[in-house]
């Protein structure tokens, strides 16, 4: 079985393809790991896979809109965002205030990612907050040197020392050395939520399912958490009207 | 003996042009046929022209024009005299040194982009010092016009080489012995009469420049403006609508093709001038 899936799962998905393998032995999982919305429009053009796991539910949308789903989506994960800093910057980039200073070099992922596109929507809530004043969007804004095609490229280029810092999910920040992370306050994180769904492509559909259902079995919901990520998200939570809200206007 | 000769004459040729004429059918319509395909679905576009002439379009390609012709300036000024040197000496040094000007052919662009931040990077070789004058290179346009030196060099090294290869020693040991100077001598005998291979290996090498994507992701960075070159552009593009990309992939094509359109016939003027 193929599954094209968000780049920020390729640790938590290779571990969860080995169990499910080790549970049914008669399937092998192959693994395409990028942007979410490269891999959309991949499909869009005829790639052929059995699953797609996006990175946001607006990914999953479009997908559905171009008709590549057999079925609804279902929610197996979430994830938040946290400010990767890398270890040279450390000293001077030592709080979100920070980020909007000067000579600071952030990275974003693009805005069409959802790694991008959460990042600005978060950029948006701390500049709305007492603490950060109008001005601190705008001049965070001007330090980004560059818009990556997915998040590893963000959390890689933080690593590497050339930027100072950028926006990254929870989850991708234990996966590399020399990067520190600060965390965001509650009210101005978003809840991302990751669907998944059978393709029209795909070759085994009930055994598209069996996957499905295994990863929001208990087994590997403990996998994806050890790695990062939140748990199966409850029905209609304030945080997830929050990021409808901001789809919608996007 | 003649009958023989005729029989000979009339055989080999036709099959070797049904085989030159199928083989060029092929290849004509193997290349034409995307490149034609991409100009069709891209003309169908409503919007064709308000996306071709769009902010994000022109700056893109603005910046194309400008890093690669920055580019250009810098690979003939260093690449002709090296060149040159490569031609004529015999040095088993410069024989080493040969091998060099092939290797960023053989690396794949995205790596060529990280050797160049192991070098320049914030951390690197020589980047780590240059950081702490207050230099720094990644992300910035001069990273773009150091990415695409890297990857077009040899295209003109290789050609501007063979050329003064051509170039018979003779001809400037005649003119050194009618007392012109070595100065005057390459620039009045050699390099006129190496010019046509010069300006195939320019164009070439600028083709190589301009389309140049994953060494200039990888160290330049993707920013509208500064770094968006067009194929960074048409792939940013590739992510939100396909429309957009299929206008801008047009753009590029068309005007590369003029671009080397008109290097060609000023190679051809100045063959024919020189004949």
């Amino acid at each position: 079985m193929t599954v094209f899936a968000a780049a920020s799962l390729t640790q938590a998905f290779t571990e969860v393809g080995d169990a499910f393998e080790e549970q049914h032995p008669e399937y092998s999982i192959r693994l395409a790991f990028d942007g979410s919305q490269r891999l959309r429009v991949q499909l869009d053009h005829g790639a052929v896979a059995d699953l797609f796991a996006s990175a946001d539910e607006r990914q999953m949308d479009l997908a559905k809109e171009s008709g590549l789903l057999v079925s609804e989506a279902v929610a197996f994960a979430t994830n938040s965002l946290v400010v990767a800093v890398s270890s040279r910057a450390g000293a001077h980039v030592d709080s979100l205030i920070a980020l909007a200073g000067d000579n600071v070099k952030l990275v974003l992922a693009h805005p069409e990612a959802p790694a991008g596109r959460y990042a600005l929507a978060v950029i948006d809530l701390l500049a709305k907050s007492p603490d950060f004043g109008p001005g601190y969007s705008a001049r965070l804004l001007e330090n980004v040197v560059s818009q990556e095609p997915n998040v590893r490229g963000v959390l890689q280029k933080v690593a590497l020392g050339e930027a100072d810092a950028g926006f990254v999910y929870a989850s991708d920040a234990s996966t590399a050395e020399n990067v520190s992370t600060l965390p965001l306050p509650e009210q101005a994180n978003i809840a991302a939520i990751y669907p998944v769904a059978v393709l029209r492509t795909a070759v085994n559909k009930m055994a598209a399912e069996e996957f499905i259902q295994f990863l929001i079995s208990p087994r590997s919901q403990s996998i994806l958490q050890d790695h990062g990520f939140g748990p199966v998200p409850s029905k209609a939570g304030s945080k997830s009207r929050r990021l409808a809200g901001a789809h919608r206007e996007s | 003996m003649a009958s023989i000769t005729r029989r000979r004459s009339i055989g080999l040729p036709n099959t070797g042009a049904g085989m030159g004429g199928a083989a060029t059918l092929l290849y004509v319509l193997f290349i034409g046929l995307p490149v034609g395909a991409l100009l069709f679905k891209a003309g169908q576009q409503e919007s064709f022209f308000t996306t071709l002439t769009s902010g994000p379009a022109l700056t893109a390609m603005r910046l194309s024009l400008v890093t690669s012709a920055i580019s250009m300036v810098v690979i003939v000024l260093v690449g002709t005299p090296f060149a040159y040197l490569l031609a004529r000496s015999k040095s088993p040094l410069l024989r080493l040194i040969d091998t060099l000007v092939e290797l960023p052919l053989v690396m794949p662009p995205v790596v060529a982009g990280v050797a160049m931040l192991m070098a320049f990077g914030r951390r690197g070789v020589l980047g780590a010092p240059l950081e702490d004058l207050g230099i720094t290179l990644p992300f910035t346009t001069a990273a773009v016009i150091m990415a695409q030196v890297f990857v077009a060099s040899p295209f003109f090294v290789r050609a501007a080489k063979l050329g003064f290869q051509s170039v018979a020693k003779d001809h400037e040991d005649i003119s050194r012995t009618l007392g012109v100077s070595p100065w005057c001598t390459f620039w009045r005998i050699t390099l006129p009469l190496a010019a046509p291979s010069l300006l195939t290996g320019l164009a070439l090498s600028w083709a190589r420049a301009v389309s140049e994507f994953g060494a200039t992701i990888m160290f330049a960075g993707n920013l509208t403006g500064k770094t968006q070159t067009m194929p960074l552009a048409i792939m940013s593009a590739m992510e939100t609508s396909l429309d957009t990309a299929l206008v801008l992939s047009v753009l590029l094509v068309l005007g590369s093709l003029t671009v080397l359109a008109a290097l060609g016939y000023f190679a051809q003027r100045h063959w024919q001038g020189e004949a």
